[in-house]
């Protein structure tokens, strides 16, 4: 129930988060949640759940921003799912500092091959100046951002685990 | 044989397929189709109805804390709407009367084309009942003092006889109105064979009238409430046929020869507007009309001649 949970919860904040920016004409700074959910499940869960999750994560975003091919996000998706998995023995993923280097450095990693997907399979893209310089507003944002939507994903997962001991919003 | 295999290549099956699938997927739909795929039109039912619903979820939000929360200036936008209320409310109005008056403006000048055996100039009404004992009004005259507006001169509407003007000065006048105790007209009652003078008794839109039958063989038909009473033209100030008012209680009284009977006016002087002042007759009857009234220099008497055979 735990990657169900993730990816309700990223779906609810790629659904909210665009719309609720775009009203402040600022939509173009929403923090990459796919990318993040993709990397907890990683640092979290074994290796088939991860890419699960972040192939389930990755479509959903491709199903809200169908500008792109279909599939692009989805790719992102596993590619993150799979560096979470990389890095979880090697990188203290649960300290807020790793993990906003670790978001900040996969969001321009993920910009990179955003690109480069573009590039190969969507001819009509031609924004790429565009991406580029987004794409360290949006690395800083996701950062930011990385640490308290890691904790909102710990304490769904806590009271998966331990659901004697978690209260409403959390561990009592 | 092959569940092991499966079962031993599992998870590189897995990642092939998750790491393959979309690469297809972005092969497939980064060509050039002018149709959705089924995938696109699948992903888009699942996520447009969570769209429209954070979309109303965030209208909603907004909405409600741009009128409940965001309450910034509305006291001061409140004020500056109020008064612009109050300006537009003001212009809505000045606009509805100068319809009106344009409405009775042109009725004044179908009045004066239908009746061009006299001449006429218009005033405007500027006060009433500046006498505590007459029924005078008083007009503001807009000849610019070109035409010689003198004492004694009927007064009009397109609705019939106001009274005539009692004193003249540096382009205003005085108007006794026929309710005046002190007005006298020569009339008439079309088609009973009646002759007499209405006279003014002081209140406000009623005066009488002493009727005479002309032949006392011949009585015709006898007076009726409502029966509009007309101007004769013989007092010499008011032009024939203007409507000065009608019966309003059939039941005369009588006074020697004379039936007197109350009538009411045919012009509401308290709304009255603008008027029409006679100031001289053309045409064929011109000789056997109104002579020019005689200026009176201030003296409240009405001229002896101007008026019809007083009742005894």
């Amino acid at each position: 129930m735990k990657p169900f949970a993730w990816i309700l919860l990223a779906f609810l904040g790629l659904a909210l988060l665009s719309p609720l920016l775009g009203h402040f004409d600022s939509q173009f700074f929403a923090p990459d949640v796919a990318l993040l959910t993709a990397l907890y499940a990683g640092s979290r869960s074994s290796t088939a759940t991860a890419v699960l999750v972040g192939f389930a994560v990755g479509l959903l975003k491709d199903g809200l921003s169908l500008a792109v091919p279909v599939g692009l996000y989805t790719e992102i998706g596993v590619l993150a799912a799979l560096l979470g998995r990389f890095l979880e023995p090697r990188v203290d993923l649960r300290s807020a500092v790793p993990v906003m280097a670790t978001s900040a450095a996969l969001s321009v990693a993920a910009t990179v091959v955003f690109l480069l997907l573009e590039a190969v399979f969507h001819r009509a893209f031609d924004a790429y100046g565009d991406v580029l310089r987004m794409s360290l507003p949006l690395a800083l944002i996701t950062m930011l951002v990385a640490p308290p939507w890691f904790g909102l994903l710990d304490r769904i997962t806590g009271r998966f685990e331990h659901p004697h001991r978690s209260g409403l919003l959390g561990r009592k | 044989m092959l569940r092991d295999l499966f079962q031993r290549y599992r998870q590189s099956l897995l990642l092939t397929l998750v790491l393959v699938l979309p690469i297809a997927s972005m092969y497939w739909h980064g060509k050039t189709r002018t149709e959705s795929t089924f995938v696109e039109r699948g992903l888009l039912a699942l996520t447009s109805p969570f769209t429209q619903l954070n979309h109303d979820a965030i209208e909603a939000v907004r909405k409600s804390a741009k009128r409940y929360v965001f309450l910034t200036n509305v006291e001061a936008r409140a004020d500056v709407l109020e008064h612009e209320n109050r300006i537009l409310l003001g212009e809505a109005l000045k606009s509805r009367a100068i319809g009106e008056e344009l409405q009775r403006v042109k009725e004044l000048c179908e009045f004066k084309a239908e009746h061009r055996d006299f001449s006429t100039v218009p005033a405007r009404v500027i006060g009433r009942d500046v006498s505590q004992f007459f029924q005078v009004m008083r007009i503001k005259i807009d000849t610019g003092g070109l035409v010689g507006i003198k004492e004694g001169m009927a007064v009009i509407t397109d609705d019939g006889v106001v009274g005539r003007i009692d004193r003249v000065s540096q382009g205003f006048a005085d108007v006794m109105l026929v309710t005046d105790a002190r007005s006298q007209v020569h009339a008439t009652v079309p088609g009973k064979g009646v002759i007499g003078s209405v006279k003014g008794n002081g209140k406000r839109n009623e005066f009488t009238a002493q009727f005479v039958h002309l032949d006392k063989l011949d009585r015709g038909a006898p007076l009726a409430a409502g029966d509009a009473v007309l101007t004769t033209g013989h007092d010499r100030v008011f032009p024939a046929g203007l409507e000065i008012g009608h019966i309003a209680d059939a039941a005369p009284t009588q006074s020697g020869p004379y039936q007197e009977f109350v009538l009411a006016a045919a012009v509401s002087y308290a709304t009255l507007e603008e008027v029409l002042i006679v100031t001289g007759y053309h045409g064929p009857d011109a000789e056997a009309a109104p002579s020019p009234p005689v200026e009176t220099h201030g003296k409240r008497t009405v001229d002896p001649a101007n008026t019809p055979d007083s009742p005894p």
